[in-house]
Formats: C-alpha cells, structure tokens, sequence
C-alpha cells in the first residue's frame, strides 16, 4: 500500500501493520497517521470506556474556535510532524486531543477544554475560572513539496465567581497571546 | 400631648414583605450593576423572584388596600393571627434573604441559590399561606381585641 512513518496519535511511532494493546481510563480516540503517496491518509476509532464521563470538547467542527494565527512550515513528513504537534499539545500541554480531518483534506488536531489557573490573573476579582482549548490545522500548501501551512486557534471560555455558566471569552489580545505561545512551541519542532 | 399613633398590624406585614422583596432585589440589582453576573442570569433571576414573591405580595397588597378603605379602628391590639402570620412571614423571608446574601458573599453561584429559594420557598409555603390568610381572611372584629 507504500504507506510510510505510521503513527497513533497519542501512542507514538508503530509499524504498519500489526497490532497495540492499550487500557484507556476513559472513552478516547485513537487516530493513525501515515504518508502515502497521495498526502496523508489517516484513520480513527473511538475506545469507549463504560462508566466514564467522556471528554469535553468544543462543538462543531471548529467554527467555536476564532482568532486564527498562520505559519508556513517546511515539513519532510506530515505525519511525522502531526505527531509531534500532538505531542506538544499532549504530553506538553496536558490537553486531551483528537484528530480529524485528512484523507488529503486539512487535518486537525482539537484539544478538550482545560482549565487554566495562570489565565486568571489576580485583579480579577470577578472570574473563578478560565478554560482553553486548541485548534490546530495543518495542510500542504500546495505550492511547494514539503510545505505545509499550520493556523492555530483557540477558544477560551470563562466562569465567573457566582455563575455557574460558562461563557466565551473575547478578549483578543488573551486569544492571541495562547496562540502565539502554542505556534512558537511549534514553530521549534524540527521538521523531520 | 398627642398620643403616637402606632402601626396598623397589617402594616407590619406588608412592611416585612416588602422590605425583604426590595432587598433581594437590591442584591441582583447589585450584582448585575458591579458585573457579577450578566444580563441573562439577572434577568433569569429577576422573573424568578418576581414568581416567588408574587402570590404572597400580591395577597397581602390585595387585602390591604381593599381594608384600608373600610373605616376601621386604627390602633388595635394586634392577636395571635396577626403573630402567627408575622413570624411566618418573618421566618420565610429570612430563608430567602439567607440564600441572596450567601450569593453577595460568593459563597456560592447565581443559578444554585435560585434553585435553593425555589425549594425552600415552595416548601415553606403551606405555613405562610395559611397563616396570612388566617389572618387577613378572618373578620376584622376577630383579628383584634379591644384594650
């Protein structure tokens, strides 16, 4: 099938062919990656675990997520990157990932929502908490071989302190800043 | 020397219930105005208020204007209906401020201490009811005794 650095998101490098044992906690997906001729293919299954509460992601299919930043960046394997991506987001970050996408289309990685104390700074009297999520789309640009383009988004919700209600925060410059941070992590991460 | 006129006892009740109507009020008045909470929780919460405190305000408003017409002797020893009603009523609004204030505080949200007055004032309900309508339903030669 000439497919080339296969990878399960979430569980690193693996052959293509074969197969994993694996004892999630709770209900998780797990995406295979890999580079073919034709760009990257990928495919997903859902692990469900009886008993648990599932994992909070942002609806839709991404369009919660605002204040876009762009790289370009020169990647030998899209697969390879992707995973490192995910790892970023995973082991880094602490988030909950998963895929979607692909099949020569955009991939994208969404995190959970998470909630982030540092967010909160210490003036804000009013706000209990703040949560953040990820969106991070990577495709070939099509221009030149290897090239890839890779927009991060966030969603950043708040709660305040006698509300139990989470509400999206707009807050441009908060947005941006997570946004910057996360792409500059990226935008260390070798190519290969 | 003039003699000081003293409340009417029906007063006092819509004293009390107004008064503690106006200061739950001022709470989310309060809280919204400081941004503590956003305008679909303040409106949320005024509306259930308002329902909470309706069917009692309006009552007694209802029977005092309707008796403040008749030409009844002010000054009146007030009786056991009148107590009865007044420290249920006292009792009552009591609970409900307890939860606003623990609001003011942020010893807790918005939406639970709503949930929270909704249930204690839906379940304390069968002893103010009664007791207010014990005592402004019965004939006001029964209300009071004459000194």
């Amino acid at each position: 099938m000439g497919l080339e650095n296969a990878y399960i998101l979430g569980l690193g490098r693996v052959h293509a062919e074969g197969a994993r044992v694996i004892a999630p906690q709770d209900t998780t997906e797990y995406t295979l990656l890999a580079d073919s001729p034709n760009g990257v293919v990928s495919k997903t299954v859902a692990v469900s675990v009886s008993g648990s509460r599932g994992i909070e992601y942002a609806q839709g299919d991404g369009e919660e997520f605002a204040y876009r930043l762009s790289q370009r960046k020169a990647v030998s394997s899209l697969s390879t990157f992707i995973n490192k991506v995910h790892d970023v987001l995973q082991n880094e970050l602490q988030f909950t990932v998963r895929a979607s996408g692909g099949g020569g289309q955009v991939l994208a990685l969404t995190t959970n929502l998470s909630d982030r104390p540092s967010l909160v700074g210490p003036e804000e009297k009013r706000i209990a908490a703040r949560r953040l999520a990820y969106r991070v789309e990577m495709q070939n640009t099509g221009t030149q071989p290897g090239e890839i383009t890779c927009d991060v988004k966030t969603l950043i919700q708040y709660r305040r302190r006698v509300e139990q209600t989470w509400r999206k925060d707009t807050d441009e410059a908060l947005h941006r800043a997570q946004a910057a941070a996360l792409l500059r992590r990226i935008s260390q991460l070798s190519g290969n | 020397m003039p003699k000081r006129r003293r409340a009417n006892p029906r007063t006092w009740l819509v004293i009390v219930w107004f008064a503690f109507f106006s200061a739950n009020m001022a709470v989310l008045l309060y809280l919204y105005f400081d941004n503590w909470i956003e305008v679909d929780n303040f409106k949320a919460s005024m509306s259930r208020l308002n329902a909470l405190y309706a069917p009692f305000c309006g009552a007694i408003l209802a029977f005092y204007l309707l008796q403040s017409n008749k030409n009844h002797e002010e000054r009146k020893r007030t009786g056991i209906a009148f107590r009865l009603a007044f420290l249920c009523s006292l009792a009552w609004n009591l609970v409900i401020c307890a939860f606003a204030l623990r609001v003011l505080m942020a010893w807790g949200t918005i939406e639970q201490s709503l949930a929270d007055m909704e249930f204690f004032g839906s379940v304390a309900s069968w002893m103010v009811g009664p007791a207010i309508g014990f005592y402004f339903a019965r004939p006001s030669e029964l209300q009071t005794s004459r000194p």
